[in-house]
């Protein structure tokens, strides 16, 4: 579904991703993890079109899209969750909601938006509520219920459990899970990566930009090095 | 105390001008964090066509407002995807320059295309004047006033309960995300030029007969619609409006108790009052800015 292949990019003379190549097959839910400052988001940012890319390129469903601008990204059914929630502050829950279904304003959103409340049932609560007035939590789950507004197909996900609570955590894995089982193909990137790797099926780990390591879930836990560099092991 | 009236009620009239442009400053800034000094020129532009379509061309006040205000319209938003948009990735400063650039250009080819004398408009309001206790007010001026607050609640109207208004707030309030939703920022900066430039055309047209028009009236409206928004504050909806009336006011009072040969150094003092001791205006909040 999704396939990058020798991306390298960067910001001025720093260059933060070398010749990252992978792929997620659809229907698969697969995993990056790697330190900070490894370049997880730049890598991110880079296939959703918002990083400018030096070099390589990025496929989906076989079709070249690296030349694309975002918002035909966003058409084409790839759609990023960013690191820090970026939710829009003076709007409400929502509005924030309805905006994620942009791509496809010509029709209703209103299935979607009661299939995002039924995931989390608190935004329906603070529908009318400010988005910036929401806990991190609340936030996040904005983000992630904003951006499956559009039917991706595909999901990227950067860093979901940033600074939130282990209980809303769960929640939001969860919610992935069955995001999954409806078909969407999901790629995310996750500090907690003992909870992550459990739930995925595959996952690559980067390291200053590069991809060293790939794997099933299982394989990276049982990994040594996994172990030693982000298991605590 | 006729006199203060009367400031009062002029004030208030060539505020509302200055209003309509301080909020298509503000508007454009919030989508692009470009400030558009062809604003002014939107309002000449306003005037000066229907002007000339009435009294050239013979054609009545509505048809020829409503082409002045879709050329105006086409132009505002056209300046930008043909010359500002390709630049986007320069310094904030040298997006300043060239829609500085385009406000010459567009007096340029005004003076050449449409000449270089005063244009009217023929009121199209009667009575002309009425006198309210010795206070003399001109009708059209009334006009101009509710034609200003008229716009500005549309516009209001538009960005808070419209769908594409969401947009724009979207795109003033975080560029990326609303990338990564999908939102083509260009269309919408676009859309924010032609507003306000839509603005200042029915501002234009409605002043131009009381203050008459000429290809070079753009840049003082630039200068006194830019001070209005920085008094009132870019990032609130009362600000611009408010910063408005009160260079206005202010103009019109140092013009009728001060000096009228200064009344166009009033609104630079603000400016420099402002800049140096409340940058982010009086219903601004410090800590917005665009992401
Ligand atoms: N806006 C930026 N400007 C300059 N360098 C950046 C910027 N963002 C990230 N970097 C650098 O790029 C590298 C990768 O960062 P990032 O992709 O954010 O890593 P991660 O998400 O894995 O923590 C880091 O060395 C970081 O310092
Ligand atoms: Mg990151």
């Amino acid at each position: 579904m999704l396939k990058v292949d020798q991306l390298a990019s960067g910001y001025g003379r720093i260059k933060a991703l070398h010749q990252v190549s992978l792929e997620v097959k659809r229907g698969e839910i697969v995993a990056l993890v790697g330190a900070n400052g490894a370049g997880k988001t730049t890598l991110l940012k880079a296939i959703a079109g918002v990083q400018p890319v030096a070099q390589g390129r990025i496929f989906l469903d076989a079709a070249p899209i690296e030349k694309l601008l975002p918002h035909q990204r966003v058409k084409l059914g790839l759609v990023l969750v960013p690191e820090g929630r970026q939710i829009f502050a003076p709007l409400t829950v929502e509005d924030n909601l309805r905006v994620g279904a942009w791509t496809r304003a010509d029709d209703r959103s209103d299935g979607d938006l009661e299939r995002v409340f039924s995931y989390f049932p608190v935004l329906k609560e603070f529908r009318a509520r400010l988005a910036g007035s929401l806990s991190g939590g609340q936030q996040q789950m904005l983000a992630v219920g904003r951006a499956l507004m559009s039917r991706p197909k595909m999901l990227l996900l950067d860093e979901p459990s940033m600074g939130l609570a282990p209980l809303v955590f769960k929640q939001i894995i969860s919610v992935l899970e069955s995001i999954r089982q409806s078909g969407v193909t999901i790629f995310v990137v996750e500090q907690n990566v003992n909870a992550v790797l459990k739930i995925v099926d595959r996952a690559y780990v980067l390291e200053m930009g590069k991809i060293t390591l790939q794997g099933t879930g299982n394989e990276l836990l049982a990994d040594t090095r996994v172990q030693a560099a982000y298991l605590g092991v | 105390m006729t006199t203060f009236f009367q400031l009062v009620v002029s004030g208030i009239t060539v505020g509302s001008i200055y209003a309509l442009v301080a909020i298509g400053f503000t508007l454009v800034y919030r989508a692009s964090g470009i400030f558009n000094f062809a604003q002014g020129e939107y309002v000449m532009l306003g005037g000066m066509i229907t002007g000339i379509l009435m009294t050239t061309c013979g054609v009545g006040f509505v048809p020829a407002s409503l082409v002045a205000i879709l050329v105006t319209v086409a132009i505002g938003a056209i300046s930008y995807l043909l010359a500002i948009r390709p630049a986007r990735s320069a310094a904030q400063v040298h997006l300043l320059i060239i829609t500085i650039g385009i406000s010459v250009l567009l007096r340029g080819l005004t003076s050449a295309l449409l000449g270089k004398d005063f244009v009217r408009i023929p009121t199209f309001v009667s009575p002309e004047t009425f006198n309210i206790g010795g206070v003399v007010i001109q009708s059209q001026a009334l006009l101009v006033i509710a034609g200003a607050m008229a716009m500005a609640s549309l516009l209001w109207l538009f960005l808070t309960r419209s769908f594409v208004g969401k947009g724009i707030t979207a795109v003033s309030a975080n560029l990326m995300a609303a990338k990564l939703v999908g939102i083509n920022p260009a269309a919408i900066v676009a859309l924010c030029f032609g507003i306000s430039a839509c603005i200042g055309a029915v501002g234009g047209l409605v002043a131009t007969p009381i203050t008459m028009t000429s290809y070079d009236a753009g840049t003082m409206l630039a200068i006194k619609g830019f001070s209005a928004a920085m008094l009132g504050g870019i990032s609130s909806a009362a600000g611009p409006l408010v910063g408005g009336l009160l260079i206005g006011l202010f103009e019109a009072f140092g013009a009728g108790y001060v000096s009228s040969t200064y009344k166009d150094a009033f609104a630079l003092l603000i400016l420099l009052g402002v800049l140096a001791f409340r940058p982010q205006g009086l219903f601004g909040n410090r800590s917005t800015q665009r992401v």
